[in-house]
């Protein structure tokens, strides 16, 4: 059963990225319940963070693309320190992989999960945090038997 | 085999300001007491430093980078044949090494590289001073505009997350960190500028209060105010001068993975593997030869990183070989973080680490003095997506 939904809404974000004309496609990539980076269309390498070159083929042929969502927790840890006033302790800050491709990865938060139940190699999907121009992407897991 | 021009470069000064948390001493007087003690140090004049060199320029981080070069070359009235604000660069180390490139080349004769901070005021005054309710969120650009949005607002987290994975791994434990940060509170406790001196036992460390599992508040160094600084010389220039040269064996700040602290290839480590291989690849000497060493530790994981990437141990074993009493203790193999590290002994950027291996070849570690008199030493500075490490040997 997936533990009670958290009101992403609710939880305090005081701190937003800058928003440029490469990252503008990531940050905002949520608004149709999507995530995506960007990749090259030469060899197929997603290039994250997004830069106009290919790191593997160095071709300039790249464009963001749609992935599955889907990932896995690569690391996490339990935050306990209210670094600012309002955050609501504890939270759960992961680092997750993403399913198209070995070491691709987000630091972000894992929501709608219990601390006790978050382990490393948990499978996780995407779930979009709309704050002002920014759609943060945090993963919630995706229960056994469950089809995402 | 390459020519390895560092070796001609060596340090020759060092100062240290007032440091700590009751300073209350504008960041430029800072820069000024470390720069003049440094000079001193040498034996030098102010008119005889004909370079300057910091890293990092600026920074988003507040208290990080508060003084200008500028401001210290007008200050003093400074005639630069070639100066440098290093803003990317392998971490702070970067400045030592670009100025040891510039003296080997002939640019100067004399740099002084600084590292201030006033970190801990700044963090005082943004507490007093938070962003009113209902306002625009603040926006970040670089490493922090990964990880702060999500509330990730402390490189804690990144190194949280290195060592969960690192325990899931390789089995490190609590008890091996904690024996890192109990090394360095014993041997702060014999130098009198470190922060922190009260004794501290195993029970100490494991029963207080834990900010990011699995590291608790004694796994984290204390953001101070201070400024250290260094007089790198040509070799030439060195001979003769007051103290004996400590020249640079070898120098390395390589990165071979992605600059950045969430993509690096490998999620156990950091480009500490990449200064490390390229380091051994610039000297015949081996970890073994090594007298002492001052090892990075704003983290108390960041030391096992470095030890692995450094050879001082197999990657994997870092936590059993720093718990492993006959190591790293002042009377250890290889004396480790002798004068406290920056985890008891402050947040001096590196620079306060380099600054514990110059005393201890030059004999001036008093009650934590290295015994046999050492005359190689390691000092390895960074954490993230930052690493850079060099060898000093006393000549």
């Amino acid at each position: 059963m997936l533990p009670t939904k958290t009101d992403l809404a609710a939880i305090p974000r005081r701190d937003l990225p800058a928003i440029n004309e490469r990252n503008r496609f990531f940050w905002q990539s949520g608004e149709d319940g999507k995530l995506r980076f960007t990749h090259c269309n030469a060899c197929g390498y997603y290039i994250h963070p997004s830069a106009p070159v290919c790191a593997k083929c160095r071709s300039r042929d790249v464009d963001p693309a749609v992935v599955s969502g889907r990932a896995e927790v690569a690391t996490f840890t339990i935050n306990r320190q209210a670094w600012q006033e309002g955050l609501e302790l504890p939270f759960i800050v992961a680092v997750v992989e993403i399913e198209e491709q070995e070491a691709l990865r987000l630091t972000t938060n894992i929501v709608n999960c219990g601390i006790e139940e978050v382990y490393i190699g948990m499978p996780v999907l995407v779930v979009f945090d709309h704050r002002e121009d920014v759609w943060l992407p945090l993963f919630e897991p995706i229960l056994k038997g469950e089809r995402r | 085999m390459t020519k390895i021009l560092e070796r001609d470069a060596a340090i020759t000064g060092v100062g240290m300001s007032a440091i700590g948390r009751r300073v209350n001493q504008p960041a430029i007087e800072l820069v000024l007491d470390s720069i003049t003690a440094a000079v001193e140090h040498a034996g030098l004049e102010i008119d005889d430093i004909d370079g300057l060199c910091t890293n990092p320029a600026v920074s988003e981080t507040p208290g990080m980078a508060p003084v200008p070069l500028r401001d210290i070359k007008n200050g003093l009235g400074l005639k630069l044949n070639w100066f440098s604000s290093i803003q990317e660069g392998p971490s702070t180390m970067s400045s030592i090494m670009t100025a040891a490139m510039a003296v080997a080349t002939g640019q100067a004769r004399h740099v002084v590289c600084h590292r201030t901070a006033i970190q801990y005021s700044m963090i005082k005054q943004l507490k007093q001073d938070p962003l009113p309710d209902g306002s625009p969120a603040r926006r970040w650009n670089n490493w922090q505009g990964w990880a702060y949005p999500f509330n990730a607002l402390s490189p804690i987290h990144s190194h949280a997350m290195i060592t969960k994975v690192r325990m899931h791994r390789h089995g490190l434990t609590r008890e091996q960190l904690g024996a890192w940060v109990l090394n360095c509170r014993r041997n702060a406790q014999l130098n009198p500028t470190a922060m922190y001196r009260e004794p501290m036992t195993m029970d100490d460390y494991l029963s207080t209060r834990i900010i990011s599992d699995p590291l608790c508040m004694f796994d984290c160094d204390a953001p101070i105010d201070g400024s250290v600084s260094f007089i790198v010389s040509s070799l030439d220039a060195a001979r003769g001068m007051k103290n004996p040269p400590l020249r640079i064996e070898a120098m390395s700040g390589a990165m071979y993975g992605k600059d950045s602290w969430d993509q690096f290839e490998d999620i156990t480590s950091t480009p500490a593997l990449d200064a490390s291989a390229h380091l051994w690849d610039r000297t015949d000497l081996k970890p073994s030869d090594i007298d002492v060493a001052n090892i990075y530790d704003g983290f108390s994981i960041q030391p096992i990183i470095w030890l692995e990437a450094l050879g001082f141990c197999a990657p994997g074993e870092g936590g059993e070989f720093v718990a492993s009493p006959d190591q790293i203790s002042l009377e250890g193999k290889c004396p480790m973080n002798t004068g406290g590290g920056q985890l008891s002994g402050g947040r001096l950027h590196g620079f306060g680490l380099l600054r514990e291996s110059c005393l201890q070849l030059w004999g001036d570690g008093d009650d934590r003095q290295v015994q046999g008199n050492p005359e190689l030493a390691l000092t390895s500075v960074g954490g993230g997506a930052l690493a850079g490490c060099l060898i000093l040997s006393r000549q």
